[in-house]
This record gives C-alpha cells, sequence and structure tokens, in this order.
C-alpha cells in the first residue's frame, strides 16, 4: 500500500512538472494569461513529449539527463504560478472517482489488449530499454510519430511497466473532467461519456486514442476563444499521436477559423511543426509517411471493416453501428451506447456551424476503417454541444432509457474484464498463468527472454505480444501484417539472409481467403497465400525448429 | 480399401479422417498403427487405426501426448494414461507437474522433462533430477537409460543421459547443437547439425552420416527417416529409401510398414513395400 501511495505521489509530480511546461510554453508562445489546468496539461505533455523524442534520436537517453528536464519543468511553476484548477459538483465528482477505480484495475492490472502489447507498450519499453528511437522498414510502428510513445518511453524508464498505463489512465481522466466541467453537462455528460464500451474501455488501457481526443477537443476550445497559438501547438499534438484526427483537424480550421489569412498561417505552422515526423523517415530511408505509406498495397484494407462500403452501406451506417456493431470482430470491433444515440435528438437545437462540424466528423470516420475506437474522437465534441440540454429532466429520462437499453452490451463485458483483473491485482490469481492464458504466444516469448542468447535477435511473424519480451525485437505486427509479407516479397529466398536476427518467432497469420473476400482471386494469391507460403518454404529449409508452445514456433536461422 | 488402392498402385494416399491441423506441430503422428489426431480446436482427441480403421475418443482432450508403445498407452500428465486395449483412462501413473515435452514410456515407465528438472514415474514412485532440459523436444529412452535435450546455456542444445543408475551426464556436446533424440529398443538417432548420428547401446561409438533435416526424425526397430532439404523437401530413410514427389513432404512418422506425413496440409500414408 505504501509502495502504491509512493508510486502514485511519484507519478503526480510528473503530470506537475508537465503543467509547468506547459506553463513554460505559454510564456514562449505569449499566451501567459491561459491558465486552464487542461490546457496547461496537454501542452506540457506535448513539450515533455518533443523533449523526450529528441533525446532518443540525438542518443542522450541518460537518467541524469531525464531527471534534470524533469526538474525544469518545475521552472514554470516559478515563473507563473497561478492555475485555474477543475472544480466538480459532488455526484459528478463521486461518479468520476468510481470511473476512475475501475480505470485503475486496467491501468494496474495485467496488460492483454492486443494495441497495448505490439504497439504502445511495446514502443515504449523497446525504446527505453534500447535508449534510443526505433524505426525504418523491419520496426514499421516505430516509424509513426512518436510524440506520445516517447513520453511513455520516459514513464517506462523511471516507473515500470505500470508507468505509462497510469500516465495514459490520467490523461483520459483529465479528457472527462475536462469536457463535463467545459460543458457544463455534470453527471449527466459523463454518463454520456462512458456509456458506450468503445470509450471507456480505453480509459485505463494505454493507446493513443483518448490523448488524442483530449487534444482535439482542446484545439477546439482554444479556437472557439481565438487562442490560436496555442490552438496550433494542440493541433500539432493531436496530428502526432493520431494521425486520423487529421478530419476533425481540418473541420475545426475549415469552420472555425474566422478568415484565410489566419487559416494560412495556422496551416504553415501546424505543418512547419509535424514536418519533424516526415523528416526523420527520410532520414532512415523510408518513406516520408511511413508505415502508412511505402508498401506495394494500401496500408489498410477499409473494406475489411465495418458492414460494407456501398451506398447502401454508407446509409444504413448510422444504425448498423448502434444495432450491429461488435467487439470482437471487423464489424465495428466495439460497441456504442444507445444513450448516444437517443442524444441525437438534441442536434436538432445545434447551430449550423456545430452541426457540419459533427456531420464532417461522421463523414471522416466514416471514410476511415470505421472502427469505433476512432468514432470516440467525436464524442467529447458531442458531449459538449449537447451540454446545456443534458440539464432538461425529461430529456435525462430518456437518455437513462437509451443508457438502460444498451448497458448490458457495453457495461457487461467491462466487469467481467475488471473482475478478472482484481482477481489478479489481489493474488487470487496468479498474473503469469492469467498472461499464458491471455496473450497468444505469451510462453513462446518468455521462452525466447530466458533462452535465447543474449545478444542474439529475435523478429516476430505474425505475433503480436512485443511487450512480452524484454530484449530489443525485430517486425512484430501491423496491419494485416504487411511488414512480413512486404518483406517476403521484397526479398523472397533471400529473407532470412537480409533479416538482422537469428531467431524468428512464428504465430499464426489468421488470413483466411473468407476474411479477405474483397480481395481478387489474383490479390489474393499475390499478396496473401504466395509470401505465406514461401515463408513457411524458408522456415523448412533455412531455419531450425527449436521450441513450439500453444502453437507458437520459434526457428533458429540458419545463415 | 484405401489399403489395397495403396498397394495396388504404390503410392502414398491421402487420410481423411483428421482434416484439422493439430496446435502442436508433431501431430497428427502414428503409434502403434494408431493415427493420433486432432479436433477442430488442435487438441488432440481421436485415434484412428490404420488397419482395422476403428476409431477410439479419447476421454481428455490435449495438446500434446506421450506414448509407451511397449504397453500401448498414451500420458496425458495430470489425467493419467489412457490405455489403448481396454480403451480407459487410468489415473495413475500421472504427472502433476507442468511438462515441456511429451512424456516418454516403456515398460510402464515413464520419463519426463520440466524446466528444470528430469524425471522418472512408474506408478506412484518418483525420481527427480535437477537439469535443464529445452522445451519441446521429448526425451528418449536408450536401452534402460534416458536421453534428453539439455539447454548449453549458449542458445544451443547438448545431449545428456540419465543411466540406470541415476547419473546425469553429457552424452554428446561441443559447438554443435544436439536435437532430437529418439530411441527405439537399444538403438538412439539423433540430429546433430548437418548429420544424423545413430548408436547402438553397448557399442563404443555413436555412427553418424550427412544429412540436411527438417525438423524432426522417425526411427522403429526397421527404419529411420525424416524429411530431408534439397530443391523441394523429400523423405529419405537411412536404408536408402526415398519418396520424392512434387511439393515438401514433412513431419514423417513410421510403424512397421507405414509411413505418417504431411504434403502441405494434407496428412499422407504410405506403406513401405515388404522387402
Amino acid at each position: 500500500m505504501l509502495f502504491l501511495g509512493l508510486y502514485g505521489l511519484s507519478l503526480f509530480s510528473l503530470l506537475l512538472v508537465c503543467i509547468g511546461w506547459g506553463k513554460l510554453l505559454l510564456l514562449l508562445v505569449r499566451e501567459k494569461e491561459l491558465r486552464d489546468w487542461d490546457v496547461l496539461l496537454l501542452a506540457g505533455v506535448g513539450v515533455w513529449g518533443c523533449i523526450c523524442f529528441l533525446l532518443l534520436w540525438i542518443g542522450l537517453w541518460q537518467p541524469w539527463l531525464l531527471i534534470g528536464i524533469f526538474l525544469g519543468g518545475l521552472g514554470g511553476w516559478w515563473l507563473s504560478p497561478q492555475i485555474r484548477w477543475p472544480r466538480l459538483q459532488e455526484t459528478c465528482a463521486l461518479a468520476m472517482f468510481g470511473v476512475a477505480c475501475m480505470g485503475f484495475l486496467d491501468a494496474w492490472g495485467p496488460i492483454i489488449d492486443t494495441d497495448s502489447l505490439y504497439y504502445h507498450q511495446a514502443l515504449a519499453k523497446q525504446m527505453a530499454i534500447r535508449g534510443e528511437l526505433i524505426g525504418g522498414w523491419f520496426e514499421p510502428n516505430g516509424s509513426r510519430p512518436m510524440l506520445l510513445h516517447s513520453v511513455y518511453a520516459f514513464v517506462w524508464q523511471f516507473w515500470g511497466e505500470k508507468g505509462p498505463s497510469v500516465l495514459h489512465l490520467c490523461m483520459s481522466l483529465g479528457l472527462l473532467v475536462s469536457v463535463v466541467e467545459r460543458s457544463r453537462s455534470g453527471f449527466w455528460g459523463l454518463l454520456l461519456l462512458v456509456s458506450s464500451w468503445s470509450l471507456f474501455q480505453e480509459i485505463g488501457i494505454i493507446s493513443n486514442n483518448l490523448p488524442t481526443a483530449f487534444a482535439i477537443f482542446l484545439t477546439w476550445r482554444l479556437v472557439c476563444a481565438e487562442r490560436y497559438r496555442m490552438a496550433a501547438w494542440l493541433a500539432f499534438v493531436a496530428l502526432s499521436y493520431k494521425l486520423t484526427s487529421v478530419g476533425l483537424i481540418f473541420a475545426i480550421w475549415l469552420l472555425y477559423i474566422p478568415s484565410w489569412r489566419l487559416r494560412s498561417q495556422l496551416l504553415i505552422a501546424v505543418v512547419a511543426l509535424f514536418s519533424i515526423w516526415p523528416l526523420r523517415n527520410i532520414m532512415m530511408d523510408v518513406a516520408p509517411m511511413f508505415p502508412f505509406m511505402g508498401w506495394e498495397e494500401p496500408f489498410q484494407s477499409l473494406d475489411k471493416y465495418g458492414m460494407g462500403r456501398s451506398l447502401k452501406g454508407f446509409l444504413w451506417l448510422p444504425w448498423n453501428i448502434f444495432q450491429h456493431a461488435e467487439i470482437d470482430s471487423h464489424q465495428f470491433q466495439g460497441q456504442l451506447s444507445w444513450m448516444l444515440m437517443v442524444s441525437g435528438l438534441a442536434w436538432i437545437r445545434l447551430r449550423k456551424k456545430e452541426l457540419f462540424l459533427l456531420a464532417m466528423g461522421c463523414a471522416f470516420w466514416a471514410l476511415g476503417p470505421q472502427w469505433l475506437r476512432h468514432f470516440t474522437l467525436l464524442l467529447p465534441l458531442m458531449v459538449f454541444l449537447i451540454g446545456p440540454q443534458l440539464r432538461l429532466r425529461w430529456f435525462q429520462g430518456l437518455l437513462f432509457l437509451g443508457f438502460l437499453y444498451s448497458i448490458s452490451n457495453n457495461w457487461g463485458p467491462l466487469f467481467s474484464r475488471w473482475s478478472a483483473k482484481w482477481e489478479v491485482i489481489r493474488g487470487e490469481q496468479n498474473e503469469e498463468v492469467f498472461l499464458s492464458e491471455n496473450i497468444v504466444g505469451y510462453d513462446a516469448l518468455q521462452w525466447v527472454n530466458t533462452k535465447i542468447p543474449k545478444d542474439s535477435c529475435p523478429a516476430l511473424l505474425f505475433v503480436w505480444g512485443g511487450a512480452v519480451l524484454d530484449r530489443p525485437y525485430l517486425l512484430s505486427s501491423v496491419e494485416d501484417h504487411i511488414p512480413v509479407r512486404a518483406w517476403i516479397k521484397t526479398h523472397k529466398e533471400r529473407s532470412f539472409s537480409v533479416l538482422p536476427c537469428d531467431y524468428v518467432v512464428v504465430g499464426k497469420a489468421a488470413m483466411s481467403r473468407k476474411r479477405y473476400s474483397f480481395l481478387s482471386d489474383e490479390q489474393y494469391q499475390h499478396q496473401i497465400e504466395r509470401p505465406l507460403a514461401e515463408l513457411e518454404t524458408l522456415l523448412l529449409k533455412k531455419a531450425v525448429l527449436v521450441y513450439t508452445e500453444k502453437g507458437i514456433r520459434v526457428y533458429r536461422i540458419q545463415k | 480399401m484405401w489399403l489395397l488402392l495403396g498397394m495396388v498402385f504404390a503410392n502414398p494416399i491421402p487420410l481423411y479422417p483428421f482434416p484439422y491441423s493439430c496446435i502442436d506441430p508433431r501431430f497428427p503422428t502414428i503409434h502403434k498403427g494408431w493415427i493420433v489426431g486432432c479436433n477442430p480446436q488442435g487438441e488432440i482427441s481421436e485415434l484412428y487405426h490404420v488397419e482395422s480403421m476403428r476409431r477410439q475418443r479419447l476421454q481428455v482432450e490435449s495438446e500434446f501426448v506421450g506414448f509407451d508403445p511397449i504397453e500401448g498407452k498414451i500420458m496425458h500428465g495430470r489425467a493419467g494414461v489412457w490405455d489403448l486395449k481396454s480403451q480407459e483412462q487410468q489415473r495413475f501413473p500421472r504427472i502433476t507437474e507442468k511438462l515441456s515435452a511429451p512424456a516418454m514410456g516403456k515398460n510402464g515407465v515413464w520419463a519426463y522433462t520440466t524446466e528444470t528438472s528430469i524425471s522418472i514415474i512408474e506408478g506412484r514412485k518418483k525420481i527427480q533430477i535437477e537439469a535443464y532440459p529445452r522445451g519441446w523436444y521429448p526425451p528418449a529412452w536408450w536401452g534402460n537409460s534416458i536421453v534428453w535435450v539439455e539447454d548449453d546455456g549458449s542458445g544451443g542444445e547438448d545431449l545428456w543421459m540419465l543411466t540406470d543408475r541415476q547419473q546425469a551426464q553429457v552424452l554428446r556436446g561441443g559447438d554443435i547443437a544436439q536435437r532430437h533424440p529418439v530411441g527405439s529398443g537399444d538403438r538412439l538417432a539423433w540430429i546433430e547439425g548437418e548429420r544424423v548420428g545413430i548408436w547402438t547401446f553397448g557399442e563404443p561409438e555413436a555412427q553418424f552420416f550427412p544429412a540436411s533435416v527438417v525438423d524432426r526424425l522417425a526411427l522403429s526397430a526397421e527404419r529411420l527417416c525424416w524429411s530431408q532439404r534439397g530443391v523441394d523437401i523429400d523423405i529419405h530413410c537411412a536404408d536408402g529409401f526415398s519418396l520424392e514427389r512434387p511439393g515438401n513432404q514433412i513431419w514423417p512418422a513410421i510403424w512397421e510398414g507405414f509411413l505418417l506425413f504431411r504434403e502441405g496440409e494434407q496428412l499422407m500414408l504410405y506403406r513401405f513395400e515388404e522387402e
């Protein structure tokens, strides 16, 4: 308990330091009259991310330097001590505490979420272990904009595996408090936000969706408050956290900036800041927007997600996302509460500009891969806009009916998850056993951790659990296993020779014809079947099977 | 019917009773004429006899099982053993530890490896010796001794032996990795780099012959076979037999005159011509 208290206190100090950096940034951009805690926090995390990214880039990832920069953030408090802290009603604060407790179970419990394992936690861990940036052809995930993950790497370095998750929890709660406070929607605003599985389940699980939603929301509020310099910074933060934010950022830019001159200035500022990511990729000899571009085939097969992209599919989309969404399949991969659908009634009272903003947000979402976790970027804006109407009694009754109607679909799966994690946290269930049962390839990856030579490097093929490894590794997976397939297609029988690793961990690709029915026979053959068959032949001819566990195979490459 | 066709055409025939692949790649395999195969979840669940075409459904489904070829029993670990003759699940002997590879039985005595030990169990009597066996490779009986693959601590593998006096000693070591020991009576075979070693118990030295082997050996009283790397992968045997067909033939297992292997996703059976 004492450890937990000290841990929480030390992590809280990081948030204070981030706010300190936020204050320093305000001085720099001459917006020092801004005193909002949420803007300072998010702007500060952005500054902190830039510093960490640069340290990783130039190879100065030294603990003493990191501590020095950490303390440097306190300078912000010295220079400008005023800050406006959040104020919530008692009921709302109590409900927020409940949400925080549930989120904490996810953040403190064992990490089993696929995106956390191959992407968010894995990148933070790899950068912290190596003390440098990762990226390039064999580490495509590391070539994404690394603003948020550089901060996660810092937190991982000092607070271990739970650190990034707890920081993410703080940012998620920050978003909820910020939206509820600014919209003055109170308890009902909070309930509307967390009524959907797709948002609630993200709160405690390390990711980039809610921090991005936070950045978009504040960008919009700052634009409305005509604080353009800070808005430009937060737009850069949002885009760097998740490129999917581009639709909403564009809508805000188009609808809320009063003149084309100002629009041009802000565009130049944001593009200039953002250019750091393409520049880095160019220097690493990959496409500027790698890994989103630079492959022989599209990065994402959009047809795979949702329920069809015909005109009929788009027309039925508003109904389908509420009625037919599934958590564990590509059919929207999430769940929305009917409370949200009922809240749509309040759109009638919105002004044209606000309606356009929401419509553009929805349209951009629909054009993308139609994952409901991307839809969460839009939710804070919705709640803010209908906030005043959430105080109407009759409306609250309707909303509650919508909430009750879909509570089992939305909160049901969460309660079983929290219950399982609580068992692990209090020691009722062995964590190793839990991880072994819930992470595909966990046992094989643990074997790799302990059994292969210290200077050996494993490459993960069709295996998502990179965060389990305590050593540097290559590849792992990203959309439709493009990197592995592209590597085989490019190098063919020389593939193992060009791979700078001596072990490969091979999972199941799970790429069936049925799942890719939208591809022609020829495309399926060329893009999927042939590379997978070539890999199996290579494994037979040039590698030695040294271990298998639960269908995950470990090979030693014979070079 | 299939047997008749097999004899008429002297070609391997596809086997359809087990259309599903197993989680553990060394299954399906053949044991005392019974093909041990998996359910749609990839767990070992059913047996099919190649001659009588009879089926047995196992009471316990698991990822891997061990065999006692002499007594005709299948080891399930914690759930005990399945007797092929009586078709009953017996509670003892049973292995309660987490196995790192299938157990291997001989006359009712079972040898098995865990992450930190090599053990022998007979009924309720157990002997355990500290060791660091490499996971996945089952131990092999060689006469009355047990041979297993030991982690050499630097990423490679050595062969160790536990004598009938319960003394553990290195059987084969060095820079080249030794893997996949298989035993049949007094004969022991294993893969050592780009060659195969074979040693008859009581003889002073092993014999070696060059072979680029894919993944494992299949040994019976009469034959030693393996998948050989070449232009593609074909099955070769130490007696000069080779089964050369288009595509890759992998994971051979032999019982008396039968050779079971996989060709792509298809399970195939071949009957050696009688000498």
